[in-house]
């Protein structure tokens, strides 16, 4: 009897491996795979939003540079044309302006607050800093040409203005915001 | 004596249904399932395959955009463009092919395409592949080309280059015959006239080559022209224009490329290249540079048409020579796999500095 018993457990613990596989190693391959393949769709899906993440980027790049050529046209135009440059180019900055101080840009979200996608930002007052406006433009300067820092509004007497031109869209990846400040000479 | 362990017949018999294993029924069920999900993941694989394969398309095909808008405009960082237009002098029959006699081929690259007879019934687009050292004949004309046929052209008639294109004057309700397309910029939708696939333009040179460079003459006058074949030389011009190719057929993979609803267009698929010629002196040999890849659309026999459906004219180079602003449109098409194309449109505008040519 003892070894009848043992016989069987030797060919049910041989017969077992050669039987199949049994659910629980089933269960681990099978968890094992879709681990995997989760891992190979998170990436691929990563690789995706990454993609729109950089087509956002450049849409907006080319709106903000196209814009800021168009401002650098406007201002030599007014400069040819105009006696007031800085007050002429003011204007045509301003809410109801020629070119105005907002501009939408093809595929993005306006993001939440704001009016729409680009803003231009004339920086009017010489005695704010670069920290102050966030940007990289030797702020404070004398705008005016009277050899003061100290002018609080430069319209109709600057010589030279600071423009910050904004991109702010809700994207794939939340919130973005690229800037691009530059100068205008009226003289 | 060692007994072996299946003598005992009990022992036989339990250890025969051990070892009977699994039914028929058990194994279709057990290949059922595995199949089931082998096929599963096939399929993800697939998937995962197809979305990567599009998604570097697509990144290819907006990189390749880019690059080519960013050669561009390094190329036209210093430059002041031209409008080549030129009236005829001796009228032209409608099967001349040796020459057009005109008042001046300055500014136009020594091959290239003109439009004659704009807007009348004897509208036509001739190429030619030289220019007459004296600037005033187009040479070994090809007639009646990109679907235009062959008309007998009057002496005093006005000829441009088809690769311009420039606003017109008259803005508000033109006549048909005075304008070739209607293009959206940022202040609204304006007129303009030819087929917009080039841009001519000069840039400031030092013919003397010396260190540090002087773009200046004698009289303090910015001097122009181009370097060619490596030599700065002010009798050099340069243009930017768009060579086609090879054709793509909407039919061929059933897609509506331009979104106008249908699926027979046909389209040219082609580069932007920078030439650089010796105005008075045609035996110098051009230089040729290809910007960027051959992926750049436009529809046959329509250049500058509307490739995005909005409506509007689409010309690769809209060049306003008032403000100064050369518009750049760009439709590049791309593939996500081996039977989806794509396109994606890149624009920029640039402000050349530097005041037109006369």
């Amino acid at each position: 009897m003892r070894r009848e018993s043992r016989t069987l457990r030797r060919v049910r613990s041989g017969g077992g491996s050669r039987g199949g596989f049994t659910l629980v190693e089933i269960g681990l391959a099978m968890t094992i795979l879709m681990v995997a393949l989760m891992a190979m769709s998170a990436s691929t899906l990563q690789t995706h939003s990454l993609r729109r993440q950089n087509r956002e980027r450049a849409v907006a790049q080319n709106a903000v540079r196209l814009i800021s050529e168009q401002i650098h046209s406007i201002s030599d135009r007014i400069r040819r044309e105009e006696t007031n440059w800085s007050q002429e180019l003011v204007a045509e900055l301003s809410a109801g302006g020629g070119l105005g101080n907002t501009f939408a840009i093809e595929g993005l979200t306006t993001a939440p607050g704001e009016v729409s996608v680009g803003t231009i930002t004339v920086i009017l007052d010489e005695t704010l800093t670069d920290a102050d406006l966030n940007a990289e433009l030797g702020m404070p300067r004398d705008l005016d040409g009277d050899g003061a820092v100290s002018n609080g509004d430069v319209t109709g007497t600057a010589t030279v203005l600071p423009i910050v031109v904004t991109a702010r869209w809700t994207g794939v990846s939340g919130d973005v915001r690229i800037r691009h400040p530059f100068y205008v000479i009226g003289y | 004596m060692k007994r072996h362990p299946f003598t005992s017949t009990r022992a036989l018999t339990l250890a025969s249904r051990v070892r009977q294993g699994t039914t028929i029924l058990e194994l279709i069920l057990s290949f059922g399932i595995l199949t089931t999900i082998l096929l599963a993941v096939f399929g993800v694989i697939q998937r995962d395959t197809q979305l990567a394969h599009s998604t570097l398309g697509i990144s290819v095909a907006e990189m390749k955009a880019q690059q080519i808008l960013r050669e561009i405009e390094t190329h036209l960082a210093n430059a002041r463009g031209a409008n080549p237009r030129a009236s005829i002098t001796a009228e032209l029959g409608s099967s001349e092919s040796g020459e057009i006699e005109v008042d001046m081929t300055l500014g136009f690259p020594d091959e290239g395409i003109l439009l004659l007879g704009r807007g009348t019934g004897s509208e036509e687009r001739v190429s030619y592949s030289d220019l007459d050292a004296t600037q005033d004949h187009f040479l070994n004309l090809l007639r009646g080309q990109q679907c235009t046929d062959a008309a007998t052209h009057a002496a005093g008639e006005e000829l441009i280059w088809a690769g311009l294109a420039e606003p017109i004057e008259l803005q508000e309700n033109p006549p048909p015959s005075t304008w070739d397309g209607q293009a959206l910029e940022s202040g609204g939708p304006i007129f303009y006239r030819g087929d917009g696939s080039g841009f001519s333009f000069r840039v400031p040179v030092d013919p003397t080559d010396s260190i540090p460079p002087n773009y200046l003459d004698g009289d303090d006058e910015l001097q122009w022209g181009h370097e060619l074949n490596g030599t700065p030389s002010i009798e050099a011009w340069a243009c930017l224009h768009y060579v086609p190719r090879f054709t793509y057929l909407e039919s061929a993979s059933g897609d509506d490329l331009n979104n106008d609803g249908d699926t027979v267009d046909v389209f040219e698929v082609g580069q932007i290249r920078r030439r650089i010629w010796d105005a008075t002196d045609p035996t110098v040999p051009p230089a040729d540079l290809g910007l960027g890849p051959t992926n750049i659309l436009q529809e046959q026999c329509n250049w500058g048409g509307d490739l995005d459906g909005d409506g509007f004219n689409d010309p690769i180079f809209l060049w306003d020579r008032d403000s100064r602003q050369l518009h750049i449109r760009l439709f590049i098409l791309g593939r996500s796999n081996s039977d989806v194309p794509i396109v994606r449109e890149v624009q920029s505008l640039v402000f050349l500095r530097n005041e037109p040519e006369n």
